[in-house]
C-alpha cells in the first residue's frame, strides 16, 4: 500500500492561517509542498502537481478528493471530499483489518505554524463589493523571484460586460519570507500597456505606514471599461522586498500581464475588509435581487451565463462554485437556472435545515 | 505490511484532523463527528457524486499524467502501478 498527498493549486488564496498565495512556477508550488510538509510534520510522501494542474483537471477538478488505486493502475475508490474513517473501511476491505489500529494519539507529530517575518493587520483591506473572480495573470519573466504576486479579480460586471471593477492585490508570497520596508518609497504601480482595455486609475501608490514593517497585501480598486475579447493589458510594479533572514532590502521592479478572462484555477479568496461592516462581516441588510445576507447573488451566480441560454452550466462555473450546482441542481440537468438560484438564496435567507444524508 | 497500512492510515487521519491546514474550511451542509468531517448530501459510501459527473468512474484506468515528487522529480503516475494506491488531494488554504 501505498499513500501519497497531492499538492494542488490554492483553493482559498490567502485563507487560513498563513496568507498563502497561488505559485506562478513549479519551483515556487514546490516551496508550498515543502512549507506543507514542514507545517503538518506528517512523513507521506507528497507529489506536487504540475503548474498547469493537470492532475487535477484530470481527476475531477476538485479540492479535497480522495482515490484509491489498484495495482494496475485502476480507480477501486474514488470520493469527492477525503474522509478518514471511511477510507479506512475501504482499505480494510481492500487489504484486511489490523489487529490495533494506531491512532493519532500515538504518532509524535511535530506541526510548526509558518513564521510572520513583520507585522500584520496594519494595513487596512480593499477588496470589491461582492466576492471577485480570479482573472488570468502572467509573469513576464523576471531574474529576481516574484517575491509580491499580483492577484487580479474581476466583479461579475466586468466579467459579463467588459465594463466594472477590477481588484488589484499585491500580496507577499509568505514562501520567500519578506516584508515592507516602510522607511522607503511605497509600492508603486502603474499599467504600462492597454491595447483595448481602458484602467482608471492608471497607476498608483501604496499607503504610507508608520510601522517600520508589515506584510499586509497593497489592495487597489480601479475602473476598467475593454472591448469583448480585448487582449492582456500589463501592470508595472515597484517595491522593495526586504528578509531580515536572508540581510537585504531590495527594490524590484516586475511587470504582469492581466487577461480579462477567468482563472478558473484560481481559487476563491476569503477576505475581509473593504466594504464590509466591522469585524470584516457583511451588514445584515437585505439586498435587492435575489441577493442574500452572508453573500449569495442570485445575479453573481447568473452571470456566469456565458452563452446565454438561461442557465450556468458546470462548465460554466468557477471550480470553487461548483458545489452549488451539486446543491442547487433539482432537475438534474447539470445547470443552475434563475429558478434553482432562488431557491438557494431564499435558504440562505431563511437559513432552512439543510437536507441530512439517508443512511 | 499491515503496520505500513496502520500508519499511513494514522497519518492521514492526523493530516485531515488538522483539517484547516490541509482541507477545505467548509464544505456544504458539512458537519463533524469526532472531529472528523462528513460530507452532507454525499455518501459515505462512495460520496463521488461530482467526480462521476465529471467522468469519471471507478473502474477505469488512471489518467496518464507526470506529476512531481516533493524533490521537483518527474513521477509519472505509472510509477505507482504494482501495489495499491491512495492519493488525497489538498493545499495549504
Amino acid at each position: 500500500m501505498q499513500v501519497f498527498f497531492v499538492y494542488k493549486s490554492l483553493a482559498h488564496p490567502e485563507g487560513g492561517s498563513s496568507p498563502f498565495v497561488p505559485p506562478f512556477t513549479l519551483k515556487e508550488r514546490l516551496l508550498h509542498v515543502q512549507e506543507a510538509k514542514k507545517t503538518l510534520g506528517a512523513t507521506v510522501p507528497w507529489l506536487c502537481d504540475t503548474i498547469n494542474n493537470d492532475l487535477k483537471h484530470a481527476l475531477g477538478d476538485r479540492p479535497n478528493s480522495e482515490f484509491v488505486i489498484d495495482p494496475q493502475g485502476k480507480i477501486v475508490v474514488m470520493r469527492d471530499w477525503s474522509n478518514p474513517s471511511t477510507l479506512r473501511s475501504d482499505l480494510e476491505k481492500i487489504v484486511g483489518a489490523v489487529d490495533k489500529p494506531t491512532q493519532v494519539s500515538d504518532l509524535n507529530l511535530k506541526i510548526e505554524t509558518t513564521p510572520r517575518p513583520a507585522a500584520s493587520g496594519v494595513v487596512k483591506r480593499v477588496s470589491l463589493p461582492n466576492p471577485g473572480q480570479p482573472l488570468l495573470v502572467e509573469a513576464q519573466v523576471s531574474k529576481i523571484p516574484y517575491y509580491v504576486k499580483l492577484r487580479a479579480e474581476a466583479d461579475s460586471d466586468l466579467l459579463r460586460s467588459g465594463k466594472g471593477k477590477l481588484y488589484l492585490g499585491f500580496h507577499l508570497d509568505p514562501i520567500y519570507h519578506v516584508h515592507w520596508n516602510n522607511l522607503a518609497k511605497p509600492l508603486e504601480w502603474e499599467v504600462t500597456s492597454v491595447g483595448a482595455v481602458s484602467v482608471t486609475p492608471t497607476k498608483g501608490t501604496g499607503p504610507t505606514v508608520e510601522t517600520e514593517s508589515d506584510i499586509d497585501p497593497r489592495e487597489f480598486i480601479v475602473n476598467v471599461d475593454s472591448e469583448r475579447d480585448a487582449g492582456p493589458f500589463d501592470v508595472t510594479v515597484k517595491y522593495f522586498a526586504c528578509s531580515d533572514e536572508q540581510g537585504f532590502c531590495i527594490p524590484v521592479t516586475q511587470t504582469y500581464s492581466v487577461t480579462l478572462k477567468q482563472d478558473r484555477d484560481g481559487g476563491q479568496a476569503r477576505r475581509s475588509g473593504g466594504g464590509r461592516g466591522p469585524g470584516g462581516r457583511p451588514p445584515s441588510r437585505r439586498r435587492p435581487d435575489g441577493d442574500s445576507p452572508g453573500g449569495f447573488s442570485v445575479a453573481r451566480l447568473m452571470s456566469h451565463d456565458r452563452n446565454k441560454d438561461g442557465k450556468v452550466s458546470r462548465d460554466e462555473l468557477p471550480g470553487s462554485l461548483t458545489r452549488i450546482l451539486d446543491r442547487a441542481d433539482s432537475n438534474n440537468d447539470d445547470a443552475i437556472d434563475e429558478k434553482e438560484a432562488e431557491v438557494i438564496a431564499a435558504r440562505f435567507r431563511q437559513r432552512l435545515p439543510r437536507q441530512r444524508p439517508t443512511r | 505490511m499491515k503496520l505500513w497500512i496502520n500508519s499511513a492510515l494514522a497519518i492521514t487521519l492526523t493530516l485531515l484532523q488538522i483539517g484547516d491546514l490541509f482541507a477545505q474550511q467548509s464544505r456544504p451542509g458539512e458537519r463533524r463527528a469526532n472531529g472528523v468531517r462528513r460530507g452532507v448530501g454525499s455518501d459515505n459510501r462512495s460520496g463521488a457524486g461530482t467526480l462521476e459527473r465529471a467522468g469519471l468512474k471507478v473502474g477505469q484506468q488512471m489518467p496518464d499524467v507526470t506529476v512531481y515528487d516533493e524533490n521537483g522529480e518527474k513521477f509519472p503516475l505509472s510509477r505507482a502501478k504494482g501495489k495499491h494506491a491512495v492519493l488525497v488531494f489538498g493545499c495549504l488554504t
